[in-house]
């Protein structure tokens, strides 16, 4: 059995590393904010926030602006779509792996 | 993190996802059927205890002076209260069980991890002394305030588990406080403060989190 056959079953949006890591940690809890993805990925701000926006442009996760002190703080949380296309990749992947050993 | 921004080996991929899903510690798998299965089992124990004392909802006669009225006895009650509490607790836990792990095994989230564990101990501590408090009092003579402990200690009880699964337990939590503490003031109503703390608020909590959550999942 071919790998190849799964390979258009993995979501473009979640090849990426980050964005993978990302939806792993949002489809296990509720609301996250941006500095504990930070701490826990280990990125820049700049990097880390574009892949958010593509998660968000996406409409896989949705955001809410609070405030710590002054600063605004954003938090994310997975949407529907994105937990249905994590699941689908996540399913894809294991495929993956069971027909390849 | 690898400077390369895509996974080449899938298992590679799986794994990662495994450890960072039990890395952000919520216990997800506390099916909302669980809390309609408690509220009903908690409503079929009153319904008993209604008969029993022979007193209608809301009457606000307190259930120790209907007990005694019924039997000329005080020392009944204790048993009769202790093993019917007993029973309903380890049916309504038993099914919450049930309907929890059938969720686990769908959703493919571990039942047992840190999150679960954390949430238990956190909760056992004001469960324990709430329980052991209302023996105390039973101890000294004293039935009134039994409804009322019993619903405060339980609302602190998933206000300390809130932290480890979805937010909304928070929200039962302040109800059976608010709850307990208004038939501190009114021990009359304390078996109907039961009946709607532990049977009415469980069902319709456990609703809405069916309904949002696993329905369509």
């Amino acid at each position: 059995m071919s790998v190849k056959k799964y390979l258009n079953q993995l979501d473009k949006l979640l090849d990426s590393r980050v964005r993978l890591a990302v939806m792993s940690l949002l489809v296990a809890t509720d609301w996250v904010d941006f500095t504990t993805f930070k701490d826990e990925l280990g990125l820049s701000d700049g990097n880390l926030a574009s892949h958010l926006r593509k998660l968000e442009e996406a409409k896989y996760v949705e955001l809410r602006k609070g405030f710590v002190g002054r600063k605004t703080l954003t938090s994310y949380r997975v949407t529907e779509l994105g937990r249905l296309s994590f699941q689908k990749h996540v399913e894809a992947l294991a495929n993956m792996v069971r027909n390849n050993s | 993190m690898s400077s390369v921004d895509t996974y080449s080996d899938p298992q590679e991929a799986l794994a990662d996802i495994r450890s960072l899903m039990s890395r952000s510690g919520r216990f997800l798998s506390l099916s909302g059927l669980s809390g309609i299965w408690a509220g009903v089992c908690a409503l079929v124990a009153v319904t008993f205890a209604y008969m029993k004392a022979n007193i209608l909802p809301f009457s606000g006669v307190d259930y120790y002076t209907a007990f005694y009225r019924q039997y000329q006895s005080v020392e009944a009650i204790e048993p009769y209260v202790f093993t019917s509490g007993l029973i309903t607790m380890v049916v309504a836990v038993i099914g919450a069980l049930f309907f929890t792990m059938r969720r686990s095994k769908r959703t493919g989230y571990t039942l047992w991890n840190s999150a679960s564990r954390s949430m238990l101990i956190n909760m056992l501590v004001p469960l324990a002394a709430g329980g052991l408090l209302v023996i105390a009092h039973w101890y000294h003579g004293d039935y009134g305030y039994s409804a009322a402990i019993t619903l405060i200690f339980y609302g602190l009880c998933l206000l300390a588990g809130g932290r480890y699964t979805l937010d909304e337990i928070r929200y039962l939590g302040y109800c059976e406080i608010a709850l307990g503490l208004f038939t501190a003031f009114y021990p009359g109503y304390g078996i109907d403060a039961w009946a709607i703390g532990f049977g009415v608020l469980h069902i319709v909590y456990g609703m809405l989190m069916y309904f949002r959550y696993e329905r369509n999942a």
